[in-house]
This record gives structure tokens, C-alpha cells and sequence, in this order.
């Protein structure tokens, strides 16, 4: 069994195998079909007449997918309650982390501040390039995480804002 | 023919010029910093050797370091490959005083076409159109607004000192150029503290078109035709082509000669890259640059031409006379390159490292993938992004155009954010299946592009992840398929002929 929210749907996926054919569920929708190759990260399969060629690589949080050729992100329901996030990075339960790792060049907000939405909140460079982090939504800034030189790995927390709607100071 | 060369590179390009040393019967040295430890360039040499860190000034531009790994491991040949140290003429002459070739042209030549200035001043003795703009005396708006109405509107007002667009207007009328004129000084002044500006013609329609040459060092220098690299994404070239879909055959051959001028008047004796721009308006060309070095872009000329460049390139160096004569050279057939870059569309294609999950190249005739990467390699924030070039090639420009589309979305890569999708809509959308490709194509017709929402296979994907846990499970069964043995596995004991 698996469980999936993405864009803030919840998935229930059930899958029975009898070598390879196999039965599985979608929440409603009921498939049924046969595998015909599962080694690594290939999985292909077939469904009524038509044959899926999928890709899967497990991440922390979710799973990375290609199939016939269009990629998905599907987060794992059980991981983060909060995370409605499709992305990697992102935030989450006001938790800010990078899309990747990098340098903190600059810091543009202090402890306690109210920001807007939108608003630069830090200023990293990577990859020769300097990119800002935003606020996600309107906020009082709880913690900075880091300092103007400090390496920030990929998914490490780097800002904690107040909650969505919540713009008093604590 | 050299002992052994030493590729002071990484990424895709070490691997391709490998590729020639060994076609060549020459051993190679790779150089890595310490996040290249396990790229693949250091897998497939025959000698490797750690140079420093990753900061590119520590090791891959650090010359003393370079010169005297290629001294140690007796290498009397370095190939710059492009960007680092390729158009370095202060590297290149110390090769020559080192005693160690560099893999490219004389010093001079790279000095002479790497000034802006110099390279426009021996175009011009040499017949070459260049780009028309002010002389540089008048700074003062009436002699600024004359030398625009002898240069033609629309201009380009251009700030001196500057870069990146700023004090940077472009004006189309006469009666508009004062406005513009102060905006631009205004702009200038504020951003680099000096109001001087020059002028040049604007070009509203402009294709880039850039022609390969080849001279060595017995005077014979011949051109590889043309490659239109129009499709660029903040002046990265992200798609060419050959043959151009622009240019008639006398245009080609009046700007392939244009191109071998210019290089025989700086007696120019390795692989180089002569750029212009076409006004597509009144199809005028005008020189851009020239580049001293072996181009991103050229597997496609190769691909037409079945011509192998780095060869070349290595034994010109070596002291070989190019015994291919201008007209032995034709074009065969179309081939497109496109950039696949780990960059994250939907972000302002923003780099997006990681490590490489999944990674299964396109295959089939016609397709070449020239890439330094392989699953399980992350892609550090330390360099370029750039993960592959994937070239196609087949016997006309539509063909060729499906058959990209149908590479790229072969090619499955997951782990990081690629431009493949991008891709496959550019090669998709209309202005370019008519070749109407102009520089400012992807601001015209992908302005804020996102990648298209389509969750048709959602379900299926979730079933992909299903069965793939199914798979990792203790004891799970595995498809049939995967566990069929082949027939060396089944055939048992066997030896050839048969005597014991």
C-alpha cells in the first residue's frame, strides 16, 4: 500500500501481484494488468493494451517517476503532514530550505521581522549565480539559520517563518 | 604524431577529445579538482592526476600547476579543450616556452581575435563586413545624432563602460534619439560612473550563423560550413543547426570565403569559429568574433561533414599538413544539437544539481550523445550544468527536427531538473519547424515559459511506484522477463575449436 499527496490530493494505492499479473487500486479506480520487467529502477508494465515504461527513483519524501516520458514528483503522504509542496526545497510548516545546495551571500531580514509575500528573505549564490530565497507567504521571520559564508546543504532548513496567517510577533 | 596529451579539461569535452587521442593511438592524462574525483573524464583516461580544489583558479586554470603535471607524466601535448584555458594566450605561449604543444592555434592568432578592437580593425582591411557604429569622437548629441543618421536607424545606444544592458537603448527614430540619449548616459553614470556612449546598429531580426575553419601550419586554411546557433537562452546558445535554413548557397560561399580571409590574415592554424550576424531583414552579414578554440557546437559540422574536428585538430598541432582540400568538403544531410542542461524550468531555469538516479541515453541511426556524466554522478554547483549535447542528424531539416523530439523524449534522466521538456517544445512549435529562428526567439515565443501541466499518467505513475516497491520487497517475485537467462549463461561449458 501506498499513500501520495500531490497538489493536496490524497492518494491510496493498492497493489496485489500474482507473479506477473497483478491487480492494484487508485483510490477508486481499479486496474488490473501484467508486469513485464522490473529490474532497478525500470518498471514496465502493462495495462488493457497499452504498455507503460516507468522510471522510479526513491527520495527522501517521495518518489521521482517517468512515464512514457512524463515525469511526476509524488510526495509520500506519511512523510510530512504539512508539506503540500510538489517540489523538492520549498517550505513547509514555515520551514524554508534551498532547491540546492550553496553559499549564503547575503542576509536581508532579521529575527522578528515581518515580511510580505514575496519578499527576499536571503540571498544565495550557486553555481556562480546569486538567487534569492522568498517568502512564501506573509510572515513574521522566527529564525535565520546560518550566516553570510556558511555552505547550505540541499533541504537543510535555512529560514522559520511564523504560520500561514499568523503575522504577530510571537 | 605526440608521445602523450594532457587534457587540462572536464565535462563532456575531456571525454570527446579522448575519444580522438584514442581513435589516434594517443594515451592521455585528465587533470580532476576533488569534487571531479569520480567524473567520468578521470575514467576514461589512462592517467589521472588531482590538481587542487574545486575553484576553478586552483585547478583547472591553474597553470603551473598544469604545465608541471604534463612534465611529470611526460605529456609534450595539452589540449585546452573550450572555455578554462582555451583562448588563454598567455598559456598557450607558455606551453611553447615549456617545450610542450598547446593543442590549438599560435598566440598570436588568439591574441589578434580575442581583442574586440584588433579583430574588427584587420575584418575591416580585409573586407569583412563588421557591425556599423560611431567612431568614438563625438560625445556630445548633435555629432552622436549624425553619426546615428549615417550608421541608420534604428541604433543602439551602448554605454562604454558597460555590460549586462545597462545604459543600454535602443532607438528608432531620428526625432527620438535625444530622449534615449540621455536615458542611456543617465543609466550609465549611475551604474559604472562614466556617461560615455558609442553607437551601433541595431538589428531587429538577427540570426547568429557562424562558420568553422580549419588551417594548419603550412598556410592552408579551408572552411567546414556554416551552423546557426539562434536559439539562445541569456546569450547561451541552447539549439543549433547545419545547414543553416537561412542562407542561400552564394550567401554561403561568399561568407565561408569571408570566413577563410579572416583567418588566413592572422595565419590561423587550428580549429577556430568565425561568428556573424545576419540582418534577416536585407540578409547582410556582419562579424561578431571569432572564436580561437574547438566550439561547443561542433559535433553537428561534424555530423554533415563526417569530418572529425579534434582529429584534425590534433594532428595540425602535431605538424601534419590538412590534405582536405576545400572542395573534398560537402555538406551531407541536417543535424541539430540541443543543450540538455540540469537546470530547473519552471524556476527561471535555475541550476539544479544532485546526484544522477536514473540516466538512459536515446539510441537509434542518426543519434549522437556526447555527454561526461553517468548514473549515480552528482552534479556539483561547481561548474557548468550542462549534462549532455544531443545531436541527431538525418537526410533533411524536418526529418531531423522529429527526430530530436523523438531522442529527447527517449532520453530519461531523474534526480535533477533537466531543460529535455523545454526542449521538446522548442523542436515542437511552429516558428521553428519553418526555420523561423531568430535571436530573440525564446523571449518572443517562450516568454515565461512554463513546462505544460498534463496529468494524464498520474495513476500509472503511481502504479510505476507500486510495483517497483513490489520489486525491492525480500523474496518479492521478479517479472519473467528480467530473470531470463541468456544463452551464454545456458549453454554450459564451451571452448572454441573444440580441442582440449
Amino acid at each position: 500500500m501506498n499513500e501520495f499527496k500531490y497538489k493536496d490530493e490524497e492518494f491510496l494505492v493498492t497493489l496485489q501481484r500474482d507473479k506477473d499479473n497483478f491487480s492494484a487500486s487508485v483510490n477508486d479506480n481499479k486496474y488490473t494488468g501484467a508486469v513485464k520487467y522490473l529490474s532497478g529502477n525500470a518498471v514496465t508494465f502493462q495495462v488493457g493494451a497499452n504498455i507503460f515504461r516507468a522510471m522510479v527513483a526513491p527520495v527522501e519524501g517521495g518518489y521521482h517517476v517517468l512515464v512514457n516520458a512524463r515525469q511526476y514528483f509524488l510526495p509520500s503522504a506519511a512523510e510530512d503532514d504539512h508539506d503540500t509542496s510538489s517540489e523538492i526545497g520549498g517550505h513547509s510548516g514555515g520551514r524554508i530550505s534551498v532547491p540546492m545546495p550553496g553559499t549564503i551571500v547575503r542576509i536581508m531580514v532579521k529575527d522578528g521581522q515581518a515580511v510580505t509575500k514575496d519578499q527576499p528573505l536571503v540571498i544565495i549564490e550557486s553555481m556562480k549565480m546569486e538567487s534569492p530565497v522568498i517568502a512564501p507567504y506573509e510572515a513574521v521571520v522566527k529564525k535565520i539559520h546560518g550566516q553570510p559564508g556558511d555552505l547550505i546543504q540541499l533541504g537543510e532548513i535555512l529560514v522559520e517563518l511564523s504560520a500561514p496567517g499568523n503575522c504577530v510577533t510571537e | 604524431m605526440f608521445k602523450k596529451i594532457l587534457i587540462s579539461n572536464r565535462g563532456e569535452i575531456a571525454i570527446r577529445l579522448m575519444h580522438a587521442c584514442q581513435e589516434l593511438g594517443v594515451p592521455t592524462v585528465a587533470v580532476y579538482s576533488d569534487v571531479d574525483s569520480e567524473a567520468l573524464h578521470v575514467q576514461e583516461s589512462d592517467e589521472a592526476v588531482f590538481i587542487g580544489p574545486a575553484a576553478p583558479a586552483k585547478s583547472y586554470l591553474n597553470i603551473d600547476k598544469i604545465i608541471a603535471t604534463a612534465k611529470e607524466t611526460g605529456a609534450d601535448a595539452i589540449h585546452p579543450g573550450y572555455g578554462f584555458l582555451a583562448e588563454n594566450a598567455e598559456f598557450a605561449a607558455r606551453c611553447q616556452r615549456e617545450g610542450i604543444t598547446f593543442i590549438g592555434p599560435n598566440s598570436k592568432a588568439i591574441v589578434d581575435m580575442g581583442n574586440k578592437l584588433s579583430s574588427r580593425k584587420t575584418a575591416i582591411a580585409h573586407d569583412i563586413p563588421v557591425i556599423p557604429g560611431s567612431k568614438g569622437q563625438a560625445q556630445d548629441a548633435p555629432g552622436l545624432l549624425q553619426e546615428a543618421s549615417e550608421i541608420g536607424f534604428p541604433v543602439l545606444i551602448k554605454a562604454a563602460a558597460g555590460g549586462g544592458g545597462k545604459g543600454m537603448r535602443v532607438v528608432d527614430r531620428a526625432e527620438d534619439f535625444q530622449a534615449g540619449l540621455e536615458m542611456a548616459m543617465s543609466e550609465s553614470k549611475k551604474a559604472f560612473g562614466d556617461d560615455t556612449v558609442f553607437l551601433e546598429k541595431y538589428i531587429t531580426n538577427a540570426r547568429h550563423i557562424e562558420f568553422q575553419v580549419l588551417g594548419d601550419r603550412h598556410g592552408n586554411v579551408i572552411h567546414l560550413f556554416e551552423r546557426e546557433c539562434s536559439i539562445q537562452r541569456r546569450h547561451q546558445k541552447i539549439v543549433e543547426e547545419t545547414p543553416s535554413p537561412a542562407i542561400t548557397p552564394d550567401m554561403r560561399a561568399e561568407m565561408g570565403a569571408a570566413a577563410v580571409r579572416l583567418a588566413r590574415a592572422v595565419e590561423y592554424d587550428s580549429a577556430g569559429t568565425v561568428e556573424f550576424i545576419l540582418d534577416a531583414d536585407n540578409n547582410t552579414y556582419y562579424l561578431l568574433e571569432m572564436n580561437t578554440r574547438i566550439q561547443v557546437e561542433h559535433p553537428i559540422t561534424e555530423m554533415v561533414t563526417s569530418v572529425d574536428l579534434v582529429q584534425w585538430q590534433i594532428r595540425i598541432a602535431a605538424g601534419e599538413k590538412l590534405t582536405l582540400r576545400q572542395e573534398d568538403v560537402t555538406q551531407q544531410g541536417h543535424a541539430i544539437e540541443c543543450r540538455v542542461y540540469a537546470e530547473d524550468a519552471e524556476n527561471n531555469f535555475f541550476p539544479s544539481p544532485g546526484k544522477l538516479l536514473v540516466l538512459e541515453e536515446p539510441r537509434g541511426p542518426g543519434i549522437r550523445n556526447d555527454t561526461g556524466v553517468y548514473a549515480g554522478f552528482t552534479v556539483t554547483v561547481d561548474y557548468d550544468p550542462m549534462i549532455s549535447k544531443l545531436v541527431t542528424w538525418a537526410r533533411d531539416r524536418d526529418a531531423c527536427r522529429r527526430r530530436m523530439k523523438r531522442a529527447l523524449e527517449q532520453y530519461k534522466i531523474l534526480g535533477v531538473k533537466t531543460t529535455i521538456g523545454f526542449l521538446v517544445e522548442v523542436m515542437d512549435h511552429a516558428a521553428f519547424a519553418s526555420g523561423e529562428t531568430y535571436t530573440n526567439f525564446i523571449p518572443t515565443h517562450f516568454p515565461d515559459w512554463h513546462p505544460k501541466q498534463d496529468d494524464s499518467l498520474l495513476h500509472e505513475a503511481m502504479l510505476g511506484v507500486a510495483l517497483y516497491e513490489s520489486g525491492c520487497k525480500p523474496g518479492a517475485h521478479v517479472a519473467g522477463a528480467t530473470r531470463q537467462p541468456g544463452p551464454w549463461q545456458t549453454i554450459g561449458r564451451w571452448e572454441i575449436g573444440g580441442q582440449r
